[in-house]
């Protein structure tokens, strides 16, 4: 009778301990892992240029793509991704372009070919990325597709006590002609 | 050093000595006439499990009892050593006297075994100090009560399992974070200073030697794609892109100049890179003076080879929509616009 008790709980415990001590020793190797890596010089200004590379994407995104149905959304956009200083340029540009988009009846979806980080200052929060764009523009019944090179400029600014990449400046890279 | 001391002090207490069959391990049969050699060993045994005392009085009974506790005790020696220490220090008289209040129990055997089964196991999880240090408590608070021993190795165990699925969440996040970080850490354009200085400046160069032409150097432009190019696909893919210029330059004694006016690493590891550039293209007719101008972007692929950054692969971007696009305005080679 007493072996009965006693081998189940034993089993029961001996499993249970082996599993805890698994996990034990998975979160140590892990951590040890991720402290090395972290502990690498280069960890923060690598995770910088991928936010850049990230939230710069994505501003490129909100001020190319445009619905001319739900402009609303697309000015919204713009401020959101953007600093200060384009928020208060957007405002005062805001009502010409409603009106030319809405004219044309502008429809544009974007595609992000790739981006390339050309300049990153990790200490005073600036960088520059080029953007390989290419867009599909419908106005009315027309539709042509346009590529785009682009060069936008970020600022790392403080946001409700976060560090967040805001565009700052955005354009496109012209055609500067050759020996002439 | 113990058991010596303890030895000589039970001596004189002269009956104690029945439990001897407890050194089971040592000389079984002889119980009654060892008496005072495995009188010795007995405080050593006794003390780690702390609950053996009682069952010293049955010993004579249950001389197997003894025996099965003992295998089971062992695998323990961490945490009882720190009890023996303790009444090794205390007096003589006190080890006594709590042996005989415990004598009148008959029953204790069940509980010892409980006990010697649930030490080994918080022992071999050392990592639960925490789980296992109640216990302890638990076990001296149990002595009176018999239920409560069967309850607390399945809570023992659900406490180990609910710290191993911390411990295993927690892992999980360690890897995530520690994956994020190579994984960025890994492509060092930009990181890698010089390397991205270099492979930028080396690509850039040769974008420009591979696009431009000159009708009366053609030598030289075929030359750079021998050298710079790697591998058929990416030459087939050059062809493509420079196939109307090499149609139409002799005939129209045409230059083309090609001048990178932005480039960027997109991705560097080890030796190999992927570098965007912007171009800009100007072509002019030599017997017209007629020039034109385009611009494209493209990205290529390098790789480090022999000191030099080779051309592995190279995209505008727009081959899936417009596959012939790239020559199509006469003059202007540029891929884009």
């Amino acid at each position: 009778m007493s072996s009965d008790e006693t081998t189940a709980p034993r089993w029961v415990l001996l499993g249970s301990a082996a599993f805890a001590l698994a996990a034990l020793i998975a979160a140590a190797v892990f951590g040890i892992q991720w402290w090395v890596s972290a502990s690498d010089g280069n960890a923060a200004l690598a995770s910088a240029r991928d936010d850049v590379v990230r939230v710069g994407g994505a501003a490129v995104k909100a001020y190319t793509e445009v619905d001319y149905q739900n402009m609303d959304a697309f000015f919204a956009r713009q401020q959101e991704v953007s600093d200060p200083a384009m928020r208060t340029q957007l405002t005062s540009l805001e009502p010409t372009y409603r009106k030319a988009l809405d004219s044309a009846k502008t429809k544009v979806s974007t595609t992000i070919q790739d981006i390339a980080v050309e300049e990153l200052n990790d200490h005073e929060g600036k960088a520059s990325f080029l953007a390989a764009v290419t867009t599909d523009l419908t106005q009315g019944t027309q539709h042509s597709t346009k590529s785009l090179r682009l060069e936008v400029q970020m600022s790392r600014i403080d946001e409700n006590g976060a560090q967040v990449w805001k565009l700052s400046g955005i354009g496109d890279v012209p055609l500067v002609a050759a020996g002439q | 050093m113990r058991r010596p001391r303890v030895a000589g002090t039970r001596k004189p207490s002269g009956d104690a000595p029945s439990p001897a069959p407890r050194p089971s391990p040592r000389p079984r049969p002889p119980t009654p006439e060892p008496a005072l050699e495995p009188v010795a060993l007995e405080p050593v045994a006794l003390e780690p499990v702390a609950l053996e005392p009682a069952a010293l009085d049955d010993d004579a009974a249950t001389s197997v009892l003894p025996e099965v506790v003992k295998p089971e005790a062992e695998p323990a020696p961490a945490e009882p050593e720190p009890v023996v220490a303790e009444e090794a220090v205390v007096p003589d008289d006190l080890t006594q006297d709590i042996e005989e209040p415990v004598a009148p129990k008959p029953s204790p055997r069940p509980k010892l075994r409980d006990g010697g089964i649930r030490k080994p196991v918080s022992m071999e999880t050392a990592e639960a100090e925490i789980a296992a240090a109640p216990f302890t408590d638990e076990e001296a608070a149990n002595l009176p009560a018999k239920a409560k021993p069967r309850k607390s190795p399945y809570l023992l165990a659900a406490a180990l399992i609910v710290v191993g699925l911390l411990l295993a969440g927690a892992a999980v996040i360690f890897k995530i974070n520690a994956n994020q970080i190579s994984a960025a850490t890994s492509n060092t354009a930009l990181l890698d200073v010089a390397k991205t200085s270099q492979v930028k400046d080396q690509v850039s160069k040769a974008a420009e030697t591979l696009f431009s032409y000159d009708f009366n150097d053609i030598a030289k432009t075929e030359n750079a794609a021998k050298d710079l190019l790697v591998g058929d696909a990416v030459r087939g893919k050059y062809d493509k892109l420079m196939g109307e210029v090499k149609r139409l330059a002799p005939a129209q004694k045409m230059v083309v100049t090609s001048k990178v006016t932005r480039s960027g690493v997109i991705m560097l590891n080890g030796d190999l890179a992927k570098v965007m550039v912007f171009i800009d293209q100007t072509s002019t007719r030599a017997d017209t003076k007629q020039s034109s101008a385009g611009s494209a972007q493209l990205h290529l692929n390098a790789e480090l080879q022999n000191g030099t950054w080779k051309i592995t692969d190279m995209d505008t971007y727009i081959a899936p929509t417009a596959p012939a696009a790239p020559p199509s305005p006469s003059p202007s080679v540029a891929p884009g616009k």
